[in-house]
């Protein structure tokens, strides 16, 4: 019911928007009169099959779909499938790397911060937090990307790898490749991990500030347990439904891209793919970033539960 | 008598000065912000005491200007998408017969992707304020609504609310007396969040392309001045960048004291 | 010897494996010395007829490295290609081209007539979205010349069609029902002077290598490389060594770089055009002396000034940009009169909307100037896209607009206004003036140069008087390159159809 729903809004969506993919701009001033006439266009929209009813299209779309067949992209003449594989990796790797570093960085600082609360380390790590979350991402993109790729040299200025390298075969080439690629995404990386990081810490504070009452946690220390034990052992995992819950969120949002940080650093990612898909109007590539998206996160609310559900049970069992 | 942190006072203090300057910015501002009054790109001097911009805007005027911006949006955003998370989260996780369609609102929401869904719906309706407002408000509350839920689940099962439950009590008792309360841990967490998101959506927006054209905003100031390809090669760089980013900084961090103030107190008087 | 970057130093400083490996790339480019250049580009699709991206001019210009064509342009006019010589029939309706000996595709396939004729067969099946065909009624090859029949007398047939609509091979696509969709390897098999070694699609970056046996000569760099650079970093990049050659549409990289030992900068001619583009059918705008007023109401040298931070150059309001063939030196222009347009207007307060790009700054500047005369302008700002949209559909007052393509070959002014280019800057072009129209077809069928200019120039004059479209201003651009790798060439009315580009092929070929 919900996949539908999705399929539907992804089909109609886009070709609500004012415009069609025909009508080519590049939009940097340095746009050409393409001279498209009257007949080429009547081709091209035949090819796509943009001239047929709306209904037509949906079945078109939805038996392709069914097939595995995502289409043909207007904008770049090429499969959609194909491209999707492209750009994937790239975001995978990105975003997957960093929400992780961001959890648990997030996490410990977060403890360390409610678990004592109102004291000087609290403070300080809550304001340290609070502070840089107080740059919106695409600020702090550019600003790593002007401290250290315009102003020291040290880091890249575009790409997520160096064009046409020659790398030689075998393990010191693939390992040459990894390098280059993680000197090229030191940058983006660090962007989503600063960014992200505030976040976890602040729900996490506040859960480990708003447990510190509770009788179970009274009653380990009366038991003589250590401060450590009992913070790793009996607090996380109450901490864990909050944290899951907005880890899922973020994992969801993996799909979708990171546009902000793919456009500073022009990484060849999901969100920039799509951002440019919707600047041309182009349908086929449209609904399968929106419908990848839109699985990625069921697939991380699917995991949350799982999560949920494997935690309930382990706390039962620590409880009997 | 409560003792707050200092950062409490910092941020009101800020907060307040934000508010002054949204309330009289016209009257503050020495120049037309929309208008060009100088030489475009110049420093900062007697008559354009933070500089111009490209075209010869003056600089203070636009900061003044957005200034107001970003608080009538961060406040409408705010105070729109916590009712709805509240409202929403709560029901799910106490109304039993409205358990399974709202969170199938929200995961359906969810399972939209939120920035590019943000780019289609305000190129296919326009990038005004009022639908900048309503996209953002309407979008940004299923997070919370989820949380606030699993609060409840939680505190509905725990002894006190079976125990009043056993004695008798009204579900709208139990709801407002015991369920609310206990969600109200991470309402201060939400409005800072929702504040943070609400200005940096705003900021992010115009960087891309999408801000409210009608009205001078920080945002939109940023678009401005990164859309020039030379901006780093300019001497007058850090006065086109450096003002709306503090400022936008300022905002958030004066709110995050605030909100970390107001969490700190909650917790001394329960103890 | 190879430019070492800063970039490259620093690096070789942070960690061993970094180091080794950039220098062991340094060392594997060493020997092709200033053989290598790298040009700041974007994606623009795959480099063939068929798949190449129409949005932006830098697609076909890559095509034209890899095709050629049967003639060509240089500094000062049309010369010949792959046809050494050709004649056309009193009528117009015949051309007979003689193609060179010794072309040969980069498969090592000869050239024959036998492609040229095949090539636009299959383009009347399968068009070039670039430049349309469609008068070439039928070609016929017989031994080594090819016989064009026409549907109608075309004057642009030389520079437009023979110079843009690129030779494919007959070998590859005869067996191709799909042409947007084939994915063969030999996809993009051209004639040109370089051949595609490499399309990394997922960054969107190029490789073309020289192609040693050209017939027309060796190309004098043996790789270019169009990589994909974001604009903020295209200026850095370029001071940092990464990349060679690149545009910029502000005066003020001259001054930036005036201290850079490597760089130098390449002012185009004004072979752009910023406009409002007027639909006339709509009150108040269909009286003539409103769009006047509007001309004399903005202070379009100030506007260019503050906008481009150089020299302006003020629109010609025969559309038609100063420095180019077909510019009409004689019109009468507006200058700025603020009097005068409150004299034309009458005391009348008019409101007007603009449709205009997000991203636009030059509305801010001008509706103030407006508003002094008693005009209130609404912007209304949107996408590309979106105004595009309007624009066709005709839901619109006045539509900035700011492109290229002005400078070649005189016969848009016909199509933008007699609604057979659907592109985005004929669209919104809404006009009726018969006397223009017939002038109009009369130039497209001109066979006599001289004759053909007399009538573009009145055409401008009509333009100047009605104002059909309000110039502002035409924007130079500023192309930054490291002369020791690139000299770069001023195309006669720019390249192709008015591109401001200075990547003609002849600058990349040794002499």
């Amino acid at each position: 019911m919900l996949a539908v729903c999705v399929i539907l809004i992804n089909f109609f969506l886009p070709r609500l928007l004012p415009g069609d993919p025909l009508s080519f701009s590049s939009g940097d001033g340095l746009d050409a009169a393409v001279p498209l006439t009257s007949e080429a266009r009547a081709h091209l929209e035949t090819y796509y099959h943009l001239d047929q009813p709306m209904l037509d299209q949906l079945t078109t779309y939805l038996g392709d779909l069914l097939h595995g067949d995502l289409g043909q992209s207007i904008a770049r003449s090429a499969p959609v499938g194909s491209l999707i594989a492209d750009k994937l990796p790239w975001t995978l790797t990105l975003l997957l790397f960093s929400l992780v570093i961001s959890a648990t960085l997030g996490t410990l600082v977060g403890m360390m911060a409610g678990w004592v609360p109102e004291t000087h380390r609290d403070q300080w790590l809550v304001s340290a937090s609070g502070m840089i979350a107080a740059i919106p991402e695409f600020l702090i993109a550019i600003g790593l990307l002007v401290g250290f790729a315009v102003g020291l040299g040290w880091f890249p200025l575009f790409g997520g790898e160096s064009a046409f390298m020659a790398h030689e075969e075998g393990i010191s080439g693939v390992l040459d490749r990894a390098f280059d690629i993680a000197w090229h995404l030191t940058l983006p990386a660090a962007t989503l991990i600063l960014a992200g990081t505030s976040a976890f810490t602040l729900v996490t504070r506040d859960t480990t500030a708003g447990l510190r009452h509770e009788h179970w946690l009274t009653a380990a220390r009366a038991k003589g347990l250590g401060e450590r034990h009992i913070a790793m052992r009996h607090a996380l995992p109450n901490l864990a439904p909050p944290l899951l819950t907005y880890f899922g969120l973020r994992l969801g949002g993996v799909l979708g891209g990171a546009l902000v940080v793919e456009r500073v650093f022009n990484v060849p990612g999901l969100g920039l793919l799509g951002f440019e898909a919707i600047g041309s109007r182009d349908y086929p590539v449209l609904q399968a970033i929106f419908l990848l998206s839109g699985l990625g996160v069921l697939l991380a609310a699917l995991l949350v539960e799982l999560c949920y559900l494997y935690l309930d049970t382990a706390r039962r069992v620590s409880r009997d | 008598m409560i003792r707050r942190p200092l950062t409490f006072w910092l941020g009101c203090t800020l907060l307040a000065g934000f508010l002054t300057v949204a309330a009289f910015a016209p009257q503050l501002s020495p120049h037309d912000p929309r208008q060009s009054a100088g030489l475009p790109l110049s420093s900062p001097n007697w008559e354009h005491p933070l500089g111009t911009n490209d075209i010869g805007q003056d600089i203070l005027s636009q900061m003044l200007h957005g200034a107001r911006t970003s608080i009538v949006v961060a406040g409408a955003i705010t105070a729109i998408s916590t009712l709805l998370s509240w409202t929403v989260g709560l029901l799910a996780g106490f109304v039993r017969q409205l358990e399974s369609p709202l969170i199938g609102l929200t995961d359906f929401l969810l399972a939209l992707p939120d920035l590019p869904l943000i780019l289609l719906v305000l190129t296919l309706i326009g990038p005004s304020q009022f639908n900048l407002v309503m996209v953002l408000a309407l979008l940004s509350w299923p997070s919370f609504a989820r949380i606030v839920r699993s609060v409840v689940i939680g505190a509905r099962s725990s002894l006190y609310v079976e125990a009043s439950r056993s004695i008798g009590a009204t579900s709208r008792h139990v709801m407002f007396r015991h369920l609310l309360p206990a969600t109200l841990d991470v309402l201060p967490t939400k409005l800072v969040l929702t504040v943070r998101y609400a200005v940096f959506a705003e900021a992010t927006l115009a960087f891309l392309g999408l801000g409210a054209s009608e009205t001078v905003s920080w945002g939109s100031m940023l678009n401005i001045a990164f859309g020039d390809s030379l901006l780093f090669s300019r001497s007058v760089w850090p006065w086109l960048v450096l003002p709306p980013t503090l400022a936008i900084a300022a905002l958030i961090l004066a709110t995050v004291w605030v909100g970390i103030g107001l969490t700190g107190h909650r917790t001394q008087q329960e103890s | 010897m190879r430019h070492v970057t800063r970039r490259e130093l620093i690096s070789g400083t942070i960690g061993g494996t970094l180091a080794l490996s950039r220098k062991g790339n340094v060392a594997a480019n060493a020997d092709q010395s200033g053989n290598l250049l790298q040009l700041s580009w974007n994606d623009s699709g795959v480099p063939n007829p068929f798949q190449v991206s129409p949005a932006g001019p830098r697609g076909p210009i890559l095509v034209s490295l890899i095709y050629d064509t049967l003639t060509w342009k240089d500094e000062s006019g049309i010369i010949p290609w792959l046809a050494s010589e050709w004649s056309a029939s009193e009528d117009g309706l015949t051309y007979s081209f003689q193609l060179v000996s010794g072309a040969t595709w980069h498969d090592g396939e000869p050239l024959t007539a036998d492609d040229v004729a095949f090539s636009f067969d299959y383009y009347a099946q399968h068009p070039f979205v670039w430049m349309s065909s469609a008068v070439v009624d039928s070609v016929t090859a017989n031994g080594d010349t090819v016989e064009f029949t026409l549907n109608l007398p075309y004057a642009p047939f030389l520079e437009d069609i023979a110079g843009i609509v690129p030779i494919i091979p007959r070998h590859v696509w005869e067996s191709v029902d799909d042409p947007i969709a084939y994915d063969g390897a030999d996809s993009t098999v051209g004639s040109g002077p370089y051949s595609l070694a490499e399309y990394n699609d997922t960054e969107g970056a190029y490789r073309l290598t020289a192609n040693a046996g050209y017939w027309r000569g060796t190309p004098a760099v043996a790789e270019l490389r169009f990589l994909n650079v974001p604009p903020e970093a295209i200026i850095p990049a370029t001071q940092q060594g990464d990349i060679d050659v690149s545009p910029s549409s502000d005066a003020t990289v001259i001054d930036i770089l005036a201290d850079d030992e490597r760089l130098e900068v390449h002012e185009s001619a004004p072979l752009s055009i910023v406009r409002l583009a007027v639909n006339t059918s709509r009150a108040p705008l269909d009286r003539k002396e409103v769009r006047q007023a509007i001309m004399y109401a903005i202070d379009r040298e100030l506007l260019a000034e503050t906008i481009t931070l150089g020299p302006a150059v003020v629109g010609s309001a025969g559309v038609i940009p100063p420095e180019t063939p077909w510019f009409n030196p004689d019109l009468t222009q507006y200058d700025f009169d603020p009097d005068r347009a409150r004299e034309l207007l009458g005391g009348e307060q008019i409101s007007i909307d603009l449709i205009a790009d997000a991203s636009a700054r030059d509305p801010d500047i001008f509706a103030p100037m407006l508003e002094a005369v008693g005009i209130t302008l609404n912007v209304q700002r949107v996408d590309s896209a979106t105004r595009i949209q309007l624009a066709r559909d005709g839901e619109f007052d006045l539509a900035f607009l700011t492109h290229i393509g002005v400078g070649g070959d005189p016969d848009y002014l016909r199509r933008w206004y007699s609604g057979e280019e659907t592109n985005a800057f004929a669209q919104g072009s809404i006009f009726t003036n018969e006397e223009y129209t017939r002038l109009a077809e009369e130039q497209a069928e001109s066979l006599n140069a001289e004759e053909r200019e007399e009538i573009v120039f009145e055409m401008q004059a009509i333009l100047a008087e009605e104002l059909p479209t309000i110039v502002l201003y035409h924007r130079r651009f500023y192309w930054i390159h490291d002369p020791m790798l690139f000299t770069p060439m001023e195309t006669w009315g720019g390249l192709m159809n008015g591109i401001p580009f200075p990547h003609n092929k002849l600058a990349l070929i040794a002499t």
